[in-house]
């Protein structure tokens, strides 16, 4: 019998281990400390308390390469590593909550497109609060003072196309008109849309066209239009993809971000904005409880002063947000580039209660859209 | 009156020797008439499959019965997820796409790996060792590349095949569509022959084959011979691989997701990742689609575990080393080559020489007039200093997740197949409880169950999921091999006072090594692949490379997610020549 019980207790000691590991209370602090504001007395202390932890997590939904590039600036200057999660925003967001709610503190910065998910995470209390020192030279609209910054700049929702399966006049019609020209029936075949599902600012693009301020504009028959093109449906990544490849000639609901790091290398990809198109800026923070308290705040010191912007500028080649950068991005340069009219550019989706109502899961927008289109999804 | 009683009696009382112990009557009487509580090894390891598995499990049901996420503030209890899942209907035309999907998918990947199987068993196809090969090749790439290499393939306007052959024959037909219904059924058809191969081929060469004999003996042919006496044999094999296959389709979601947005319905198990993931996400009403899904595959398992039990019927292992005779088809054997040729191109060939092409182009460019070739990739990707870190977590992946899954496998085994009775049972539903359970759900219950700990976003929480994923394959293998072993020879060890472990360690567990070995491989190269589970789990410091590509394509940088994937393919080619070279495992199906 003594070696069922030296079985068993192998067994019991494997069991404890396991529910320890499912069942214990929150992970201890580290031995930073929690939420303590940074060290008074100045960037001096500040950089030293930060480099004595070494690190710090970036949580963010913009592309992960462009996060690389521009982080690694941070670390090049300070010594200092960036760990990257990065995640659909829907899924960040989810996974950064329920993180938080449950006391496991693995993020230092939270950085999201989504300003309703920033709004709530800041209301529960897992946002710090800290003003750096530049904070100043981004547009108030876009910022919440002492909480986030765009210092990650804006993005607007485009029509893109591929120049090498459109003839001259055809690319001059979707620079013209580009909804229009997405439910041409001389298009048809041709045409690859967004997904609303995609996210809440491609669901705001369709909404302004179908049922906001272009309605009467455009309204659902401009759609009903598209759909009659028999179009493809992706979400964001793909669509670009396809795209480029060759699969449709015409994208609709393409985020200019992502369309910019393709340009850029020289695949055959080009761009329009609508009349009627949405946009939002990236809502970047640092959070309350941060593992690593000091290298947050001195990261945002850094990502808030010009010279971080420029860099980020130069890297997505979207319009700078601090006001001190001179917007000289390569860009400008290409004939068939022409800048977002930013006063027409729909921000404020994220407090329109029709809009918010129309799309939320118990909504009528997304069963309409689905219908129109033919989308099982 | 307990087993050990039994035979400490007997070897008292006579002074032990062996020929005496095998004289002890035989196992299925002691098993029901004696033991009135478990065995310490039974109850380690329902208390381990509880955590690793009944847990994650429980917790898609509490999921489900939320208004959010579990844990979040203002969560209460609902019923409006199930409500949506299961009587509003929304989701029924889903169900019964999902449903006819699976069931087609499982009865052609049964049809061919059947054919297929007693043809490289009976026939004297050339070539035969390149194909057997060939078949299980497919296991090796992630069914999420293997997607995504198809839609480079055979997209309607940008597919390789079709842009070429365009210009090359001057016209603007559509030559394959992949984008279809039958594409996803024809893609996962890839994916899944290869089971049902293993399956159906380990009965066929496990059979005695003087039941043939006969037959042919009695002057029946090769057809009649064929259909009346190997059929037969083969048919449980092949109602297993069935239900094996179908509870597997039922619950992918990446191949229908990279291939199938434009079909005219959408599966259950890509419902549940949008439900989980997409604009407005509602992971309750993905955890009630989990649950949802349970019932089904549930019943897919029952009837699996009914099967298996009779799958292995005819199998002996026996002292004469006699050979099926050869089936004379001088035709048929070059036919059958054709077509083993076919397969290894469309699941193997073209798939990787799609993914090399996709590494050194810049683009996701397909006419072969406009590409160009750059080692750019491969630099920037070996320069990133994520890429290393998920090379060290690939690894520690791939060797904590096949060793310990093997391990409890051979302990669930040893407990199902000979300890039986009711704890038998129940540790063997247990242990096929998470083919039932689709990836994605399965990984969002051990999130929810270990988000407060504190191993959570590290490695050992991904390598805990995937280790309560391949428990089925790992007690699959160890069970098969622990039939074949005549129970005797651990008998004669506790006749000679060894204890349990001591007997399962210097007696069953040698004899198991080949299998145990063999399952060992085959769950190394699925821990190193994983993608759906490692995506929600890891953390920024505990990505695998699999999790990396999955990122690149998120993020629309195919050419990245294909050096990646060429990479991965890097490190199982490294552990499988270590597998069959060091250890000398042989991964086919003999074993299985």
């Amino acid at each position: 019998m003594k070696t069922s019980y030296r079985t068993m207790a192998v067994g019991m000691g494997a069991i404890v281990a396991l529910s320890l590991a499912a069942c214990s209370a929150e992970p201890a602090p580290s031995a930073s400390g929690g939420s303590e504001a940074p060290a008074a007395g100045g960037l001096e202390e500040l950089i030293a308390a930060a480099q004595e932890e070494g690190e710090l997590t970036f949580y963010g939904d913009a592309n992960e390469t462009t996060l690389q590039k521009w982080t690694q600036g941070f670390s090049d200057e300070y010594g200092i590593t960036v760990n990257i999660l990065r995640l659909p925003g829907s899924e960040l967001n989810q996974r950064f909550i329920q993180e938080q709610s449950a006391g496991q503190h693995q993020a230092d910065i939270f950085s999201i497109a989504d300003r309703v998910s920033m709004e709530t995470a800041i209301d529960e209390g897992f946002i710090a609060e800290y003003e750096p020192e530049n904070g100043g030279l981004y547009d108030e609209a876009q910022s919440q003072a002492g909480y986030f910054y765009p210092v990650q700049n804006g993005y607007f929702q485009t029509v893109a196309y591929n120049p090498t399966l459109l003839t001259e006049d055809e690319i001059e019609m979707v620079q013209k008109d580009p909804i229009g020209a997405a439910g041409d029936s001389k298009f048809k075949g041709r045409v690859g849309v967004n997904m609303p599902q995609s996210s809440q600012q491609i669901s705001a693009f369709y909404y302004q066209l179908a049922e906001g301020e272009f309605a009467d504009d455009y309204g659902w028959e401009a759609l009903e239009d598209i759909a009659a093109n028999d179009p493809l449906f992706y979400s964001s990544a793909t669509l670009v993809q396809n795209l480029i490849a060759g699969e449709y000639a015409i994208g609709v609901g393409i985020t200019d971000s992502l369309a910019f790091s393709f340009t850029l290398q020289g695949a055959p990809l080009e761009f329009v904005y609508p009349e009627a198109t949405v946009g939002g800026y990236f809502a970047t923070s640092i959070v309350e409880e941060a593992p690593h308290p000091n290298a947050a705040r001195l990261f945002m010191e850094w990502a808030t002063t010009p010279d971080a912007n420029a860099l980020y500028t130069e890297i997505t080649q979207t319009i700078p947000a601090n006001s001190d950068v001179e917007d000289n991005r390569e860009i400008l340069d290409a004939a068939w580039y022409n800048e977002p009219v930013t006063e027409n550019v729909w921000f404020d989706f994220i407090r329109d209660e029709d809009f918010l109502e129309a799309s939320s899961p118990d909504g009528d927008f997304l069963p309409r859209w689905n219908e129109v289109f033919g989308y099982a999804g | 009156m307990t087993l050990r009683d039994e035979v400490s009696l007997l070897t008292d009382g006579t002074g032990g020797t062996a020929t005496e112990a095998v004289a002890v009557p035989p196992a299925r009487h002691r098993a029901r008439g004696g033991r009135k509580y478990p065995s310490a090894i039974a109850i380690v390891i329902i208390l381990l499959l509880l955590g690793l598995v009944a847990g994650p499990v429980l917790m898609v049901f509490v999921g489900a019965l939320q208004s959010a996420a579990p844990g979040l503030p203002g969560n209460t209890f609902s019923l409006d997820a199930v409500y949506r899942v299961y009587l509003s209907g929304a989701y029924y035309g889903s169900l019964v796409g999902t449903l006819v999907m699976a069931i087609s998918v499982a009865a052609l990947s049964v049809t061919f790996g059947a054919i297929a199987a007693w043809f490289l068993t009976r026939v004297r196809v050339p070539l035969r060792k390149l194909w057997e090969f060939g078949l299980i090749l497919p296991l090796f790439l992630s069914p999420f590349v293997g997607a995504l290499a198809w839609v480079q393939l055979a997209a309607p306007n940008s597919g390789m095949i079709n842009v070429n052959l365009r210009w090359m024959l001057g016209t603007d037909a559509t030559f394959v569509n992949v984008m279809t219904l039958p594409g996803v059924v024809f893609v996962m058809l890839l994916f899944y022959v290869p089971y049902a191969y293993l399956f159906i081929s380990s009965a066929l060469k496990n059979m005695d084959p003087s039941l043939e004999e006969a037959s042919y003996m009695n002057g029946h042919g090769t057809l009649a011979t064929a259909l009346k006496v190997t059929f037969p044999i083969m048919r449980p094999a092949m109602v297993a691989s069935f239900f094996f296959v179908a509870v597997l389709a039922t619950g992918v979601f990446v191949i229908p997701a990279v291939l199938g947005l434009n079909t005219s319905f959408s599966p259950l198990a890509v419902e549940v990742y949008r439900a989980m993931t997409v604009y407005p996400s509602r992971p309750p009403v993905g955890a009630a689609l989990g649950t949802l899904l349970f019932w089904f595959t549930l019943i897919g398992v029952f009837l699996y575990r009914r099967s298996v039990r009779n799958a292995n019927r005819f199998v002996t292992v026996g002292a004469r080393g006699t050979r099926p005779r050869a089936v004379k088809l001088p035709v048929g054997r070059w036919v059958a080559a054709a077509g083993f040729a076919i397969y290894t191109l469309f699941a193997a060939v073209l798939p990787y020489a799609v993914i090399v092409v996709m590494a050194l182009s810049p683009f996701a460019i397909t006419d072969f007039r406009r590409m160009t070739f750059s080692f750019d990739g491969i630099v920037e990707v070996w320069q990133r200093s994520d890429t290393s870190t998920a090379f060290i977590n690939t690894l520690w992946l791939g060797l904590l997740v096949p060793t310990i899954a093997v391990l409890l496998g051979l302990g669930i085994s040893y407990v199902v197949v000979r300890e039986r009775g009711k704890v038998g049972a129940i540790v063997d539903y247990l242990a096929t409880f998470p083919i039932a359970v689709p990836g994605i759900v399965f990984a969002t219950g051990i999130l929810w169950l270990y988000v407060r700990s504190p191993i959570y976003a590290t490695v050992i929480v991904v390598a805990i999921a995937l280790i309560g994923a391949y428990i089925p394959q790992a007690a699959r293998f160890g069970s098969a091999g622990l039939i074949q072993i005549d129970r005797s020879l651990e008998e004669a060890a506790r006749m000679n006072g060894a204890n349990k472990l001591r007997t399962i360690s210097t007696v069953t567990f040698p004899l198991l090594r080949p299998s145990l070995l063999s399952a060992w491989t085959l769950l190394f190269v699925f821990a190193t692949r994983e993608v759906n589970e490692a995506v929600i789990l890891s953390g920024p410091k505990s990505r695998p490379l699999s999790v990396l590509a999955w990122n690149y394509v998120e993020q629309g940088s195919i050419r990245n997610a294909a050096v990646v994937g060429l990479f991965l393919t890097l490190v199982m080619a490294v552990g499988i020549l270590f597998a069959r070279f060091v250890l000398r495992a042989k991964l086919d199906s003999s074993n299985l």
